[in-house]
């Protein structure tokens, strides 16, 4: 068996986003065979425990905790590529949503993010269809809101005119997300093309609804992240995933969720992919 | 041998905030700031790439940063016209901007927060499209106060302080159609145009090459009149300025425009901006001017930058 280079990837999303979640399915998949997946786990090695408990956690239907602001953890995996039938080594830094949200914020990185990004092939960005800020101007809502009661109820600072401040937090989150993937293109370090998958989670949720596809659902609901990725593909190579992690939720689902093979909860959906319990078929994309 | 990550897995990171002895570690990696351009570093993106300079010219409560904001906010549900949203120097500027415009406010009427009297800003976008050269343009737009436009209009010192008309290429001259509509108001609203552009091109500010726009803003105002009277006005104040001004500009041309029209039939939100975001890309006062830029920098643009520093013993070795 062939043994490659380390393969370092950042993962990127604001907060509650599925990133943990996704770190904890993967880290099951790999060390189980109740699917097939192209990546195996090869071998323990170093310290596993975050990655151990998470996966512990999610295994037995419990949410995983998300990541404490302001710990920079990494994690990796030493996985064995089935088809290519070679050692792959992949590294991911598991950081808080909030420590991305701050980069659009107080606009800076971390050094150690700095690093890591220095050093990365690529990355994962996570997208919450659940949880997201979109650009509602007062004239097209105004009438539903004045109709619901709901116009004017939030107690944020305000100004002599009584409107709410601005904060940067509530900008829409496709503004944030690719004030981040500038961020990164702009390092003087950066060599194009960046491969970037991006990951809209709880995918399980919008499959409830009308029939959509993951890059349909990012053009329909984020056209300026979509434009921006379209108009940049010499900067980033990028694919659009839907993954469900978790396979659905827990306290609505838990019982038919129970039911199935652990692993058979996870869920991707997107151009290329072949087995829509595979995890590893995003990380594959991201190593071709 | 497979290579061993560079930290332990799991491990957390050191702090950063206690650096060994023997390096010294930033505590933070600065980056861009995103707020509003100053000319400094508006001259510095013009220099590095070819851009395009939007001088958007008017009196106080015009529209002239609601016409900017809601080109970012119109980016922000779609392509405008079959141009793509490309990058933002300033994301964070136009979302400052947009704020009153949105519910986030809990404003029950939209607003634009006013732009202070003071040094010129500059907002940036660079858009993309497949008519335009290398697909990409970029696009700067002053943002100044409109008591500066009322100086300058009074004034050739002061209106030779405005240092971007100099290097305009296109000048946004826009009148308030709420003004319009009041018989009293209307003749000085033309008078008090007209005397601004005259004032910028009698003091050798604004090029002969420059491209004028007059955009009768809030249009909407005149649409919900449904008078014809108004709109016989506007017809007789386009042949006064096309008989002062054609012969001294790059090109003249009037375009209704309502960047966020009150609910009136037929006016989008929007309205007007494709058709003006479509001249812009289309075609430029430079074509019709002696090419001042050696080929090789040509088509050196926003993101191209990054393809050049990377991709340049490439292209060398085709």
């Amino acid at each position: 068996m062939t043994e490659s280079a380390l393969n370092q990837f950042v993962m990127i999303g604001l907060p509650a986003t599925g990133k943990t979640s996704f770190l904890a399915a993967l880290w099951y998949l790999v060390q189980h065979g109740e699917v097939e997946h192209r990546l195996a786990l090869e071998r323990m090695e170093g310290d596993s425990k975050h990655l151990n408990q998470i996966s512990s956690l999610w295994a037995s239907f419990e949410v995983v905790p998300r990541t404490s602001t302001g710990i920079e953890r990494t994690v990796s995996m030493v996985l064995n590529d089935t088809v290519k039938q070679k050692t792959i080594t992949l590294t991911f830094p598991d950081l808080s949503g909030e420590s991305f949200m701050s980069q659009w914020i107080d606009r800076h990185f971390t050094p150690s993010y700095d690093e890591f990004l220095k050093d990365s092939v690529g990355g994962v960005l996570f997208i919450s269809p659940l949880n997201y800020h979109k650009p509602v101007r007062i004239a097209s809502a105004m009438p539903l809101l004045k109709e619901m009661g709901e116009a004017g109820q939030s107690d944020g600072a305000k100004d002599d005119e009584g409107s709410i401040l601005w904060d940067p937090t509530q900008a829409p989150t496709q503004v944030q997300l690719v004030e981040l993937l500038q961020f990164i293109a702009g390092r003087e370090y950066f060599k194009p093309p960046f491969r970037l998958a991006l990951v809209i989670s709880a995918w399980d949720e919008l499959l409830k609804g009308a029939k959509t596809s993951p890059a349909k659902w990012l053009a329909d609901e984020m056209p300026f992240l979509a434009q921006f990725l379209e108009s940049n593909r010499r900067l980033f190579d990028f694919n659009v995933y839907g993954v469900s992690a978790q396979g659905g939720d827990y306290n609505k689902g838990g019982d038919e969720l129970a039911g199935l093979t652990a692993s058979e909860r996870i869920l991707i959906e997107g151009d290329g992919v072949t087995n829509a319990h595979d995890l590893t078929e995003l990380l594959t994309w991201l190593m071709r | 041998m497979t290579t061993p990550p560079q930290v332990p897995p799991s491990a957390p990171v050191p702090s950063l905030s206690q650096p060994s002895a023997a390096t010294t570690v930033p505590d933070v990696i600065d980056l861009p700031s995103g707020n509003e351009l100053d000319a400094s570093a508006a001259a510095e993106l013009q220099g590095a790439q070819q851009t395009r300079l939007i001088v958007v010219a008017g009196p106080v409560g015009a529209g002239k940063t609601t016409l900017i904001t809601t080109l970012h906010d119109l980016f922000q549900t779609g392509k405008i016209g079959g141009y793509a949203f490309s990058w933002s120097r300033t994301l964070p500027a136009f979302e400052r901007r947009c704020h009153l415009s949105r519910i986030a406010s809990e404003r029950s009427v939209p607003d634009t927060e006013r732009t202070k009297f003071g040094d010129v800003r500059y907002l940036h976008i660079q858009i993309s499209g497949p008519e335009l050269p290398d697909n990409l343009l970029d696009l700067l737009f002053t943002d100044v106060s409109g008591e500066s436009f009322e100086l300058a209009r009074d004034s050739i010192a002061e209106c030779q302080r405005l240092h971007f008309l100099k290097v305009a290429d296109d000048f946004l001259l826009l009148i308030d159609c709420e003004k319009i509509i009041d018989r009293k108001k209307r003749n000085q609203v033309i008078h008090d145009a007209t005397l601004l552009l005259r004032s910028c091109l009698d003091s050798g500010m604004l090029g002969a090459s420059c491209f004028v726009d007059v955009l009768w803003t809030k249009y909407d105002f005149v649409a919900a009149a449904g008078n014809g009277e108004h709109a016989s006005f506007l017809e007789k104040a386009t042949q006064e300025f096309q008989k002062q001004f054609s012969s001294r500009v790059g090109k003249l041309s009037f375009r209704r425009v309502a960047a966020r029209p009150a609910d009136v039939d037929g006016l989008e939100f929007g309205y007007g901006l494709p058709e003006l975001l479509q001249e812009w890309a289309t075609e430029s006062p430079r074509d019709r001017t002696m090419d001042l830029l050696p080929d090789e920098e040509l088509g050196s643009r926003e993101s191209e930058k990054f393809l050049q520093r990377h991709f340049s013993s490439e292209s060398d070795s085709k």
